[in-house]
């Protein structure tokens, strides 16, 4: 009876984090929506978010006959505050209410900002994980850590925070392995031999990731990761290569795993830094707004009517 | 669309190794039996020998060569495995020709190893191989002789494979 009142609340735990996720999946598109729908750019200074300051140096605009600015180039110096950002994983401890299990995880993510584009990341985690490998069953568990760089790419880098990034980075876990349950039998000699093995591996991985960054309030990141694990090289005790590597997840064919993550960090502003940028930004203008002007230019009259009477 | 690859992830960890058939498994100790005849060395059927498999004197199983060769399971909690070897002489009254006595003529060979407990993949588990072999045989009753193979080139007392030659046996071709 108990056991079953605690099975109707993981599930129910499942639901309510499904819909957070999916939420706040929502709210990031929104926020991208936001941002792409307004330019103008004396409203766009105002807006600029509180992390950095855009000190005009020059600017050229390119103009096409109508007069419209159609390209802003700036050479500017951009005054930067630079932050470290600490997050927390809300998707690896989600894992085994998803999963229904006893695996337990953390991740702390953390990032500090070199240059404009370019970020130091450092991520340090724990992760404890049991799966049935068929034959046998095996848990990993022990600490691991990510060290490397974010890169942000796309729009969005100056104005704010907002990023869509890839990362590259080093991983390395030295974890406590326990191999189980596979039995060899000898039915002539009638004796049985049942595996039991703990050792203690390590494991060093490459890992690139892709993933988003959006300010949701002020100071405070929401985080979507998605990154590809290469194990780079690893410890074989026992003979056994890497079947589950804390940071990694499960490792197929030795070599390959894929880790996810979803995390909510706060900056901490550290200083200020101005860089020099050039910048050139596109404007984009609706086309049925630009062919309907084409037109009244068409059918503008040469002179003015008021013209004619005086002559 | 991350969300969808982060659940595209998740959903591929399920998905589980198939250990592929012909995967390694225990190797059994492989013996071919030959007769010397005019000075060469030809193959011979053996089936009417027996091998008996021994623990502390009592006999747990019993098998018999299919043809030229046997394939013995070795003990794998133990460093050695003892085999009786029985060959069943009809003696005949040389005038009739009828068969006037039964012996049962037995030598013993033991195979010493270590069993190494081997990893083969996550979808197959493990198995057990043997490094540092040594057999030894008494001859002069149903064997007349035996050349270890194993111990050398190129396995070096190592057996990774049923395929492996553990030794020659030689056995009395004249019945």
């Amino acid at each position: 009876m108990k056991k079953k009142g605690i099975k109707s609340i993981t599930i129910a735990l499942r639901f309510i984090a499904l819909a957070v996720m999916i939420m706040s999946s929502s709210v990031i598109v929104a926020q991208d929506k936001k941002n792409d729908s307004s330019f103008d750019l004396k409203s766009r200074k105002k807006e600029v978010a509180d992390s950095i300051r855009i000190v005009e140096r020059g600017m050229k605009m390119e103009r096409d006959s109508t007069n419209k600015v159609h390209v802003v180039k700036r050479d500017s110096l951009i005054e930067i505050k630079h932050g470290m950002r600490i997050g927390v994983d809300l998707f690896t401890p989600l894992l085994p209410i998803l999963g229904d299990n006893d695996d337990k995880a953390w991740q702390v993510k953390t990032d500090f900002r070199l240059t404009p584009k370019l970020y130091a990341a450092f991520d340090i985690g724990y992760q404890e994980r049991t799966k049935d490998f068929t034959m046998q069953w095996s848990t990993s568990k022990g600490m691991f850590f990510k060290a490397g760089v974010n890169y942000a790419l796309l729009r969005g880098i100056f104005d704010s925070d907002d990023m869509m990034y890839v990362g590259l980075k080093l991983g390395y876990s030295s974890y406590d392995r326990h191999v189980w349950g596979d039995t060899l039998r000898s039915t002539q000699w009638g004796n049985e031999h049942i595996v039991d093995i703990n050792d203690s591996p390590s494991a060093l991985w490459g890992d690139l990731s892709i993933g988003v960054m959006v300010q949701v309030a002020r100071n405070v990141y929401l985080s979507m990761d998605a990154a590809y694990d290469m194990i780079l090289s690893s410890s074989k005790p026992n003979g056994i290569g890497p079947m589950i590597v804390p940071g990694v997840g499960q490792v197929y064919s030795n070599t390959t795993g894929f880790s996810f993550s979803y995390a909510v960090s706060y900056r901490i502003p550290l200083y200020t830094k101005t860089h020099r940028m050039k910048i050139k930004e596109h404007i984009k203008e609706n086309q049925e707004t630009i062919d309907s002007k084409k037109k009244k230019e068409v059918f503008r009259p040469a002179f003015q009517s008021t013209e004619l009477i005086e002559e | 669309m991350l969300l969808a690859v982060g659940f595209i992830a998740l959903t591929s960890c399920e998905r589980d190794d198939i250990c592929p058939e012909g995967s390694m498994t225990t190797p059994s100790a492989r013996l071919e039996f030959y007769s010397i005849e005019n000075g060469r060395e030809e193959t011979i059927d053996a089936s009417s020998l027996k091998f008996y498999g021994m623990a502390a004197g009592d006999t747990l199983f019993s098998s018999s060569p299919s043809s030229n060769h046997i394939s013995l399971p070795l003990d794998f909690e133990h460093k050695e495995s003892v085999f009786l070897v029985e060959k069943i002489k009809e003696v005949k009254d040389p005038s009739t020709g009828t068969v006037i006595d039964v012996i049962n003529l037995t030598d013993t060979l033991t195979l010493k190893y270590e069993p190494v407990l081997t990893f083969i993949s996550k979808a197959c588990g493990y198995c057990f191989t043997y490094k540092n072999i040594t057999m030894s045989c008494t001859t002069g009753h149903s064997i007349t002789g035996y050349e270890v193979l194993i111990e050398g080139e190129p396995s070096y007392g190592e057996l990774l494979s049923s395929r492996q030659v553990v030794a020659k046996i030689y056995i009395d071709a004249t019945e």
